[in-house]
């Protein structure tokens, strides 16, 4: 598959609140410091939106938000690409238990947040732009899954897109079913094109080349990071992270059963 | 874009099991919505429910997979039309890794979920022993379990955009087979009905409670159905009946959760993309697929759309009369309906519509009729103003 540019990054997880500070993590440059998880207010929501805007439409809009400052893309000439497993679970818990007790309840509202493309509508309302919009599942794999839409559209169509993944822990009674503990979303800015002669990308520009490959992903868990961390399927999104931190390498992502995506960066 | 061959077809919905009692009650003016009689479900409002699915045998033989009503709709689609065989000999012609699975769905297996919480113990409140996550509330659900049933190993994910995911999955599959990641993909769409669609779509006062009236002066709102339609894409035209999809584009609205654009603005760009992609003007469609839902907003600022990008001059018709919306499948469902139609050279009427409201200006079918038709629209527009529009026609 031809091969994309990384034009921007935006990260936020438990002692993670941005891009810089994670790729110092990553580097063994700055300790880690586990902590709660963050409750994030995105720029981009106005402020008579924030109370209403879900909690995973928050986090979605504030690493997609990081990714695309400073980039010189414009929201409106860029493709969104979401994914996430579980959506938001708090409003499936919500209406589930709404609908049990008699008369059945709901709220519009909330009905309208339930579509697992809400938060992908929120960027589009409030950056403006009426580019095109999805929002993927893909189970565990979901991150991959995002990965490999975002890339091919921006291949394909040559445009730029941003992909953003995110999981937020479900509360009980569906954390038995789904045992999802931390919370975790990340961002990449994806172009068709290297930068203009002379010019950067940021702190993160690099060439990203994806392929299907068999077998299970072989990329090593970042050992600074809390282990509970890596069960929230869009910190997938850490192993090619790392290697951007690093300035290279090849990250392995575990897709469908036996297989996974070789992603080769490079400066 | 280098058309896809629809190369084999499959449809489950209300009207029926199969292509061919679809087609027929679309020729016939003869609708599947029936008075809501949805398990114990009480609200006021007709539904297209899938006949006798409470009496399927479960889909699956491996027993990796729970047998809930979205796994057994999902397999009723894989049944019907022989589409299993289909995707088999497909299998034997590119590999198994060189076939994706591209489904949409807005509620995955949502009903077995709020089943459960019905039956919760007290005390600490926990759900019952064996609901599966990946199996209910997973948007991933129908994908896992049609990836499997046909023994395909490529690429594979939901889109799930609401009412636009079974439309969106056409250009998801479209991509990765342009950019190398497979040579054929089974696209579609699987949807559950569910007291979340039946209770949420009553709190925006958006259900209707008589059979829906796309277009029509009077209506009222959405009838909901549930089905799932499959579509193998390929290359080559391995059917040899040159149906194919030659385009798709994709919009957002930007401008609210759930009401379109006024203006039809996002709906009028996914139609020019799609246009722009198949190489075609307004001129050469002959037949659009409303996304016609039968809520007075929608089909008013559709239509607004519509009649921007081609006038008057295209015969348009909404199908969700016969069907029910079916959400998630809906883009599919009326993709099967929109090649078959070509393939039979048919313009089906807009079931239960008596008169088209004055404030339409597109040219609304009422009544069904032959013609010869070359190439035909698809419109699915979902909430989160999320916009797709498909071209099919006939290619050599």
């Amino acid at each position: 598959m031809k091969p994309v540019w990384l034009a921007g990054a935006g990260v936020l997880g438990p002692g993670l609140p941005d891009w810089n500070t994670t790729r110092d993590v990553l580097l063994g440059a700055a300790a880690y410091t586990d902590g709660p998880d963050p409750n994030p207010v995105p720029a981009l929501l106005p402020a008579n939106e924030r109370r209403r805007a879900s909690v995973p439409a928050r986090w979605a809009l504030t690493v997609g938000g990081e990714a695309l400052a400073g980039s010189g893309f414009e929201p409106e000439n860029v493709a969104i690409v979401f994914t996430s497993c579980a959506g938001d679970s708090t409003i499936t818990h919500q209406l589930c238990s709404g609908l049990a007790a008699q008369p059945p309840e709901m709220s519009p509202t909330r009905f309208h947040n339930s579509v697992h493309n809400a938060p992908a509508g929120y960027w589009s309302i409030f950056a403006r732009s009426r580019a095109p919009s999805s929002t993927l599942c893909g189970f565990d794999a979901s991150f991959s899954a995002g990965l490999l839409e975002a890339a091919t559209q921006a291949a394909v169509e040559q445009l730029p897109v941003l992909l953003v993944a995110y999981d937020l822990p479900a509360p009980d009674p569906l954390r038995a079913l789904w045992p999802v503990s931390r919370a975790f979303a990340a961002a990449l800015l994806l172009s068709p094109a290297p930068p203009p002669a002379g010019e950067t990308y940021g702190t993160c520009g690099m060439r990203l080349e994806i392929g299907l490959a068999d077998g299970d992903a072989r990329s090593a868990w970042p050992a600074m990071l809390p282990p509970d961390l890596s069960t929230n399927p869009a910190a997938q999104a850490l192993a090619v992270l790392w290697a951007v931190a690093h300035g290279g390498g090849r990250a392995e992502l575990q897709y469908l059963r036996n297989s996974h995506l070789a992603v080769e960066i490079s400066p | 874009m280098k058309p896809l061959f629809a190369t084999s077809l499959s449809l489950v919905s209300a009207l029926g099991r199969g292509t061919a009692p679809a087609f027929e009650a679309l020729r016939a003016g003869r609708g599947g919505l029936r008075r809501n009689d949805f398990l114990d479900s009480t609200l006021d409002t007709w539904i297209g429910r899938v006949e006798g699915i409470e009496a399927d045998a479960a889909g699956d033989q491996s027993g990796k997979f729970s047998d809930y009503r979205m796994q057994r709709i999902a397999q009723a689609g894989l049944v019907a039309d022989d589409f299993s065989e289909a995707v088999a000999h497909a299998r034997d012609r590119h590999g198994a890794k060189r076939i994706g699975v591209f489904l949409g769905t807005s509620s995955a297996g949502m009903l077995q979920g709020e089943l459960a919480y019905r039956t919760r113990r007290p005390g600490p409140g926990a759900l019952p022993e064996g609901l599966v996550f990946r199996d209910s509330f997973n948007m991933y659900a129908p994908a896992a379990f049609v990836r499997a049933q046909l023994g395909l190993q490529g690429p594979a994910a939901v889109v799930s955009t609401a009412c636009s995911s079974g439309a969106k999955v056409f250009a998801s599959a479209a991509r990765a087979i342009e950019a190398g990641l497979c040579d054929a993909a089974v696209v579609g769409g699987v949807e559950t009905l569910c007291f979340t669609t039946l209770h949420g779509f009553t709190s925006l006062e958006l259900l209707s409670r008589e059979p829906c009236r796309p277009c029509d002066p009077e209506r009222g709102g959405i009838s909901l159905g549930e089905g799932a339609a499959y579509v193998l894409l390929e290359k080559k035209d391995a059917a040899g009946n040159g149906l194919a999809l030659l385009g798709y584009g994709e919009s957002a609205d930007a401008h609210h959760m759930s009401t379109p654009h006024p203006e039809g603005l996002g709906a009028a760009l996914a139609m020019r993309a799609a246009l722009g992609r198949a190489g075609l003007a307004p001129a050469d469609i002959g037949y659009i697929n409303l996304h016609g839902t039968g809520t007075r907003n929608n089909d008013a600022a559709e239509d607004a759309g519509v009649f921007s990008v081609v006038g008057s001059a295209v015969p348009c018709s909404a199908t969700k009369g016969y069907t029910g919306h079916t959400l998630g499948a809906a883009g599919a469902i009326e993709a099967v309906l929109t090649l078959l139609c070509l393939r039979e050279g048919y313009l089906p009427g807009t079931l239960n519509a008596r008169s088209v409201d004055p404030v339409i200006r597109s040219q609304i079918l009422l009544e069904g009729r032959s013609a010869s038709l070359e190439h035909a629209l698809s419109n699915s527009f979902g909430f989160g103003g999320n916009n797709c529009s498909l071209v099919f026609g006939r290619s050599n």
